[in-house]
C-alpha cells in the first residue's frame, strides 16, 4: 500500500519541483528597501538610501534644534476610541540632551486642572516620548531589511523648511503605514503621519516651527526618573543585578535585534514589596518591543498561561508565567509576533 | 530486255562461273562483248573479288555452341524460319553499294589498284553484344519474351476490378480502425496519467504537513488567555503603557 502511495508522492514531487513558496525563507543579503520616485514625483531617485538612513538615524541626537510640534493621537482603546491632541515644546542640544515639555492640551476638553495635570505628567514621559513615541530609524540595518521606503517625490514645506516626502512600511505583516517629511537639510523627520494597516489616522505628530540655532539657556534638559541600570552582558554579573538569569529570546536571523538590556525594579505584582525585571528592547529598525523577564514566579499556576490584553491603539501586550517565571512582551507589532518571542525565550 | 536486266543476268552468270579467273578470256562471248559497253558491270566485276578478298581476311570467330539450337528452334518456329530464310535471300541478292566498290578500286593510300587494301573495321555497337549475348545465354526466355510481346493484350474481368476495391476498401477501412484505436489508446493514457498526477497531488497535500493559514491561531506550548481590560495586567505593564499612550490609558480607567 505505501509503495504505490510512495510512488504517487515522488511523482507529485518531480511534478511540483521548483515550486517556490518556503514560509520560513532566508531574508535576502541585499537591502529590500526600495527608493523609487512615482511616475509623476522627482526626478532626482539616484540618491544613495543608506547614507539617508543613517543621516535620520542620528539626527534627533545630533543636530542641535528647538521648537513646537503639534501632536494628534486618535487610538482605540479597550474599544473605545479615544482622542488626544496638544503642543509640546522640544529640544535638542546636538549631543544627546534633550528635552520636551507639553505646553498646551487641545483634546479633550478639560478642565484646567487636568489639563495641567496631564502638562506636568507629560513631563514626566518625555524619556518614553524620545525614546519610543514616534517614528524613528532606530537600527538601519534592521531598517533595510524589515522595511520599505518609497520616495512619493513630493517636495512639502513643514515648518518653513523644505522636506522630501516618503511612505516607510513594514514587508513583514500586517502593520502601520509612516508617511514622513524629512529636512533636507538635517534630515530632522519633520512631520509623521501614522496610519493603521487598514488605513486609519493613528496620529500625527508635525513641527509647527523649528529652529536651528536655538538658545538653549532655559531649558530643563530630562533627567531619568526610572531606576533603570545597564544590564550586564556577563550573565553571572548580570545574574548577580537581577537575582536570576535573565532569558532573551533567540533573535538570530529574526525580525529583531537587541537594542539595549537594562534592570528595571517594579512592583511586585502578586503582592507587596517590588521585583527586579530583565529589560530587553528590541526594535525591528523601526518599531520597539519589550522583552521584560521578571524572574521566578512566586504563585506559578499549574499551566504555562499568557495572557493577551486588548490593544492600546497601536500596542499590544503579552504577559504570563512560563516554566514559573514572569514573562511580558509588548510593543507596535502584531500580538503573534510578540507570542513568538515569548515562545522563543523558552 | 532492257540493260539492268542484262547487267543482272550477265553478273549472276559470272559468279556461278567463279573463282574462275576473270581476265576476259575464259568468259563466254556475250558477256565479253558487255563488258566492251558497260562500265558498270566492269566496275562490278573488278570490285568482287575484291570483296570478297577482303571478307575473307576478316579475323573468324567460332559460332557459339547455343546457336545451333538458336537457329534450329527458330527455323522450327513456323514465322520465323519463313523470316529467316527471306532474310537469307536477301542477303544473297544484295549487291555491295557503289561507294564500296569505288573504295576498293580507288584505295585512298595510293597503293597499286589491284592490291585490296585492308578494310577499315567499325566496331559494333555494344548494344548489340549485350543482346546476342541475352539471346544466347536463356534462348528459351528470349523466345517467350519476344512471342509474348506479340500476344494480343485481353481487358481484365469485371470481377477482377470488383474484388480489387473491395479488398482496397477493406484494408483502409481496417487501417482507419487501427489509427482510431491508436487515438483513443494515448487519449486514455493521456487522461490516466492526468488523473495519477491529479491523485498524486492530492496524496502529497494529504501526506505533508500544510503551514498554517494566517488566520487560524499557531499551536504553542503554552496556554493564550485574551484578557477582557487592562486592569488584568500588571502595574508595570500598566505603567508602561500609560507612558505609551501619554495618559489615555489613564483617562480610560478614570
Amino acid at each position: 500500500m505505501l509503495r504505490p502511495l510512495s510512488f504517487l508522492a515522488a511523482l507529485g514531487l518531480a511534478l511540483v519541483a521548483g515550486c517556490s513558496g518556503a514560509v520560513d525563507a532566508e531574508p535576502e543579503a541585499a537591502p529590500r528597501a526600495i527608493l523609487n520616485a512615482p511616475p509623476g514625483g522627482s526626478a532626482n531617485v539616484s540618491r544613495n538610501l543608506l547614507p539617508l538612513l543613517r543621516r535620520m538615524s542620528l539626527a534627533p541626537a545630533t543636530v542641535a534644534h528647538s521648537g513646537v510640534r503639534r501632536v494628534e493621537q486618535y487610538w482605540t482603546v479597550d474599544d473605545q476610541p479615544r482622542e488626544l491632541r496638544y503642543r509640546e515644546q522640544v529640544a535638542s542640544d546636538g549631543a544627546g540632551r534633550f528635552a520636551i515639555d507639553a505646553t498646551e492640551l487641545i483634546a479633550p476638553v478639560a478642565s484646567p486642572q487636568q489639563a495641567a495635570l496631564f502638562l506636568v505628567l507629560q513631563k514626566a514621559r518625555e524619556g518614553f516620548v524620545q525614546r519610543y513615541r514616534d517614528f524613528a530609524v532606530r537600527d538601519v540595518d534592521g531598517f533595510v531589511r524589515n522595511y520599505s521606503i518609497i520616495d512619493t517625490g513630493a517636495l512639502v514645506t513643514v515648518a518653513g523648511r523644505p522636506c522630501n516626502e516618503y511612505i516607510v512600511q513594514r514587508i513583514v505583516g500586517e502593520s502601520v503605514r509612516y508617511q514622513i517629511a524629512v529636512d533636507t537639510q538635517t534630515a530632522l523627520v519633520l512631520r509623521t503621519r501614522q496610519e493603521s494597516s487598514s488605513g486609519a489616522l493613528l496620529s500625527l505628530v508635525e513641527f509647527e516651527s523649528l529652529d536651528l540655532a536655538p538658545n538653549h539657556s532655559n531649558v530643563v534638559w530630562h533627567q531619568p526618573l526610572t531606576d533603570e541600570r545597564k544590564l550586564p552582558t556577563d550573565p553571572a554579573l548580570a545574574r548577580a543585578q537581577l537575582g536570576f538569569q535573565p532569558r532573551l529570546p533567540r533573535t538570530d536571523g529574526g525580525l529583531f535585534l537587541l537594542q539595549s538590556a537594562t534592570s528595571v525594579e517594579a512592583p511586585d505584582p502578586r503582592g507587596t514589596g517590588t521585583l527586579m525585571w530583565a529589560k530587553h528592547t528590541l526594535t525591528d529598525g523601526v518599531e520597539v518591543v519589550f522583552f521584560l523577564h521578571g524572574g521566578p514566579d512566586t504563585a506559578p499556576g499549574r499551566d504555562d498561561i499568557v495572557r493577551v490584553a486588548p490593544s492600546v491603539g497601536p500596542w499590544n501586550t503579552a504577559e504570563g508565567s512560563l516554566h514559573g517565571e514572569l514573562y511580558t512582551a509588548m510593543g507596535r507589532v502584531e500580538v503573534e509576533e510578540l507570542l513568538d518571542l515569548l515562545e522563543a525565550a523558552l | 530486255m532492257n540493260s539492268n536486266s542484262l547487267c543482272d543476268r550477265l553478273r549472276s552468270a559470272w559468279l556461278d562461273a567463279a573463282p574462275a579467273p576473270t581476265d576476259g578470256a575464259g568468259l563466254a562471248e556475250e558477256l565479253r562483248a558487255h563488258l566492251a559497253g558497260c562500265a558498270a558491270c566492269q566496275r562490278a566485276l573488278r570490285a568482287w573479288p575484291l570483296a570478297a578478298r577482303a571478307l575473307g581476311e576478316l579475323p573468324r570467330h567460332s559460332a557459339p555452341r547455343e546457336l545451333d539450337s538458336a537457329v534450329v528452334a527458330a527455323i522450327q518456329a513456323g514465322a520465323r524460319t519463313d523470316r529467316a530464310v527471306r532474310a537469307l535471300e536477301r542477303l544473297a541478292r544484295l549487291t555491295p553499294p557503289e561507294q564500296l566498290a569505288e573504295a576498293l578500286e580507288n584505295p585512298a593510300s595510293g597503293e597499286a589498284r589491284d592490291e585490296a587494301a585492308p578494310m577499315s573495321r567499325a566496331s559494333a555497337p555494344r548494344v548489340l553484344d549485350r543482346l546476342v549475348s541475352e539471346e544466347l545465354s536463356d534462348p528459351a526466355k528470349a523466345r517467350v519474351r519476344r512471342h509474348v510481346g506479340g500476344l494480343r493484350r485481353l481487358s481484365a474481368p469485371a470481377q477482377l476490378t470488383t474484388l480489387v476495391e473491395q479488398r482496397t476498401r477493406n484494408e483502409r477501412a481496417r487501417s482507419a480502425a487501427a489509427a482510431a484505436l491508436r487515438v483513443e489508446v494515448r487519449r486514455r493514457l493521456r487522461m490516466a496519467l492526468g488523473a495519477a498526477a491529479a491523485f498524486a497531488l492530492v496524496a502529497i497535500a494529504l501526506l505533508v504537513e500544510r503551514p498554517e493559514r494566517p488566520n487560524e491561531p499557531k499551536q504553542r506550548p503554552f496556554r493564550v488567555e485574551r484578557a477582557s481590560s487592562l486592569a488584568s495586567l500588571s502595574p508595570m505593564t500598566r505603567g508602561m503603557l500609560d507612558n505609551l499612550s501619554s495618559g489615555l490609558t489613564q483617562a480610560q480607567r478614570d
